[in-house]
């Protein structure tokens, strides 16, 4: 009898145990942040509602400000798990301080907002299900994601199917808005603009005559190469292609990529892989001593890159187009904020997912409640978020401003700004 | 390399260069010996239950987060490494208890599946405890280098080291101790062994903490060189399979030779072709062992597989 229930009670209870810890753990809204937003949510909504009531704004520029109270239904879709997941962890963290603060602060009058959130894995097959999942069973009027370029591509037809408006909040692929595709917008500078800095940085200021490529094998990563190639070749670069590396997402180990380059002695590397990805391979080129400098996208971003690779991280270059620790007041409130909610700085990813989830809350401010009044909304928004000012051009491609993208240069775990684009 | 700019030159790496050779000759072996601890753990319990752990990457996954606790409060990299040893032991035994011993007298099939829903289950555990932030395990063997013919971390070596005096501990324990005489009887025949005396519970589990020993120590010493986080036991769980398989099942010789195998081939086709080949090549390779030879590269010696 005891054997019965030593062999099959264990298990039991630890099946009971993990399927109690999956329901509490799960949730699909907004979650509380802790610390200063919250502490004033109280005191914010009490004005808002009372100012609301008594105004009697001009339709075009308020929400209505009498009725019931309408909720409005947004879709995050993200790589919640995978090779991916902090990508959509970031994500999700920069969404939910936006929604708080939206909703929070009454300038959406009576909506207030709730998230959605599904998983794409970063994967193209995953995207549409969860896409379609978004639309139709969580019924959300915008969405934003999902995250990775392959994952975008992806997703375009359904988009276009639904009329269903989205901000690709991470995905520097210009097949994107080529595409023609006018439901999805970009809010981040593609990878045509990021390697015209790089490439421009490494013709004439590393003077570089060789260099190895060494990306991931997807759209983001073959996009950026071939973007690359281009740049030279409009510089009439004589640089000449000495390594020419694509690994798949899940490579860990990569000594053996060392050993080709070391062989092959390049001036400078190029990469675009992923931030796990990034670390391992930097340490590797520590390890060997390769003396090229190592060159990469915002894939990276900052300062979690640093705090994980160390001095393996030192004299490295790579675009940015959110630094957590600018003087600008936006971004200043926005990573306090960040801060005491999360417990660590805001990554680009999260600025970006923020910005959208804000840009999303003007064209509601505008009166937009559709999908289709929503997208035509962004067309012709005009934004200043922690990312800088937004708008879009014909292709929903965002308008590059002079000085958004910047090139860095990592030293003992701080970067230095060497330039911007012009 | 060309295909897209046929104007701008591209030069070719001299593939017969001797000091590439060598580099990845070595990276072959010493990737080759730390698979080679991954994959013996799953060839014992294979040996011992005729069964498949698919939670055993969360074995090494499981002895990299634990060797990283212990490093971040004592930052003694010995005591991680200790505390690597023990936590994949205990999680293996966990393991055994909680998806392997209710099921063990029905088919096969079942500890498959429930394995498999063990390794879902640490993963999101992980994934719950530590987040999907990777975290860095450092320690004081990463970065001091040695050259020979080309620079490697010490840490490298010490996977090397450590494989070796592991895998050679535990082999000679098996061969010459009553313990492993006692595990070499249960995998060869259950009951005869219960017959002799021995039980066969107590060689399951002492089993079964020995493969999480050594799963564990591999995360340990792995994980300082790559990064932590909660799916890193995938990847080397597969690779682990594949070793199993052209070793011979149960066969730990074969485990060992096919795991420097394995290795080498990694390497040398990581060094010298496009890297999508490389895991193609292991498996075609894979499946044709088990076309020509079923019981695996080595010749298996018919009276025993232990």
């Amino acid at each position: 009898m005891w054997k019965f229930f030593s062999s099959h009670l264990l298990p039991c209870l630890f099946l009971l145990a993990t399927l109690l810890l999956t329901a509490c753990g799960s949730d699909s809204t907004a979650t509380q942040p802790v610390g200063a937003i919250s502490a004033t949510t109280a005191n914010n909504s009490t004005q808002a509602s009372t100012a609301s009531n008594s105004s009697q704004a001009p339709a075009t520029t308020a929400v209505a400000a009498s009725g019931p109270a309408t909720t409005i239904k947004i879709g995050l879709v993200s790589p919640t798990t995978g090779t991916n997941a902090l990508l959509g962890q970031n994500a999700k963290y920069g969404v939910d301080l936006a929604v708080k603060e939206l909703n929070s602060s009454g300038e959406l009058g009576n909506v207030k907002l709730e998230v959605a959130v599904e998983d794409d894995k970063c994967s193209p097959t995953d995207a549409a299900s969860a896409i379609q999942k978004a639309i139709e069973q969580d019924q959300v009027v915008a969405i934003i994601g999902p995250g990775c370029s392959s994952a975008v591509l992806a997703a375009l037809p359904i988009l276009d199917q639904n009329k269903v408006p989205a901000l690709a909040y991470a995905a520097s692929s210009a097949k994107i808005t080529e595409s023609g595709n006018q439901y999805i917008f970009r809010p981040i500078p593609d990878e045509i603009m990021q390697v015209k800095v790089l490439g421009d940085y490494i013709q004439n200021d590393l003077k570089a005559k060789t260099i190895a490529f060494v990306v991931e094998q997807t759209d983001a990563g073959l996009g950026a190469r071939q973007a690359l190639m281009q740049r030279f070749k409009e510089l009439n670069s004589n640089i000449k292609f000495v390594e020419d590396i694509q690994i798949s997402q899940q490579v860990t180990d990569f000594t053996p990529i060392l050993t080709r380059l070391e062989a092959a002695k390049p001036d400078a590397v190029f990469t675009v892989l992923l931030l796990q990805q990034g670390v391992a391979f930097v340490k590797a080129v520590q390890e060997r001593q390769l003396k090229a400098p190592i060159l990469a996208t915002v894939a990276w971003g900052y300062p979690l890159f640093e705090q994980l690779a160390g001095k393996a991280a030192d004299g490295t270059v790579r675009i940015a187009f959110f630094l957590p620790e600018s003087d600008d007041p936006l971004v200043k409130k926005f990573s306090t904020g960040f801060q005491a909610a999360y417990g660590r700085a805001p990554e680009w990813q999260s600025a970006m997912a923020y910005d959208s989830t804000k840009l999303l809350g003007e064209t509601i401010k505008k009166g937009a409640r559709t999908p289709q009044q929503i997208r035509d909304a962004l067309a012709t928004i005009k934004y200043t978020g922690v990312t800088g000012l937004i708008s879009f051009d014909q292709k929903n491609n965002i308008n590059l401003a002079p000085g958004k993208l910047l090139y860095i240069k990592s030293q003992d775990g701080k970067v230095t700004i060497l330039g911007k684009n012009q | 390399m060309s295909d897209l700019w046929p104007d701008i030159e591209t030069r070719e790496i001299e593939i017969l260069n001797l000091e590439v050779i060598w580099a990845q000759l070595v990276n072959g072996i010493i990737i080759g010996s730390s698979y080679a601890l991954i994959a013996m753990g799953l060839t014992l319990i294979y040996g011992i239950l005729g069964v498949i752990n698919f939670a055993h990457g969360e074995l090494v996954m499981g002895g990299a987060y634990g060797g990283l606790l212990i490093m971040n409060a004592t930052n003694n990299y010995l005591l991680a490494l200790l505390g690597a040893i023990v936590s994949g032991a205990i999680l293996a035994v966990g393991i055994e208890r909680i998806a392997i011993r209710p099921v063990r007298k029905g088919t096969l099939l079942l500890p498959l599946i429930t394995t498999l829903g063990m390794s879902l289950i640490l993963q999101s555990g992980a994934f719950l405890i530590f987040g999907p932030n990777p975290q860095a395990f450092n320690t004081p063997f990463i970065e001091p280098v040695v050259n020979i013919g080309f620079t490697l971390s010490l840490q490298r070596i010490l996977i090397l080291v450590v494989s070796l005096v592991l895998i050679g501990g535990i082999y000679a324990a098996i061969r010459f101790t009553y313990a492993g005489k006692a595990l070499r009887a249960v995998a060869q025949d259950r009951e005869a062994a219960r017959l002799m005396g021995i039980n066969p519970e107590l060689v399951v589990i002492l089993t079964f903490a020995i493969s999480g020993a050594l799963a564990g120590a591999a995360g340990a010493l792995i994980g300082p060189l790559l990064l932590v986080f909660p799916t890193m036991g995938q990847l080397p769980l597969l690779k682990a399979v594949a070793i199993v398989v052209l070793g011979g099942f149960g066969n730990i010789e074969g485990a060992i030779v096919a795991a420097l195998f394995i290795g080498l081939i990694e390497s040398f086709a990581g060094g010298f072709l496009p890297n999508q080949w490389v895991d193609t090549i292991i498996f075609v390779l894979l499946i044709a062992v088990l076309i020509v030879r079923p019981t695996g590269i080595i010749r298996e010696r018919l009276e025993e597989n232990v």
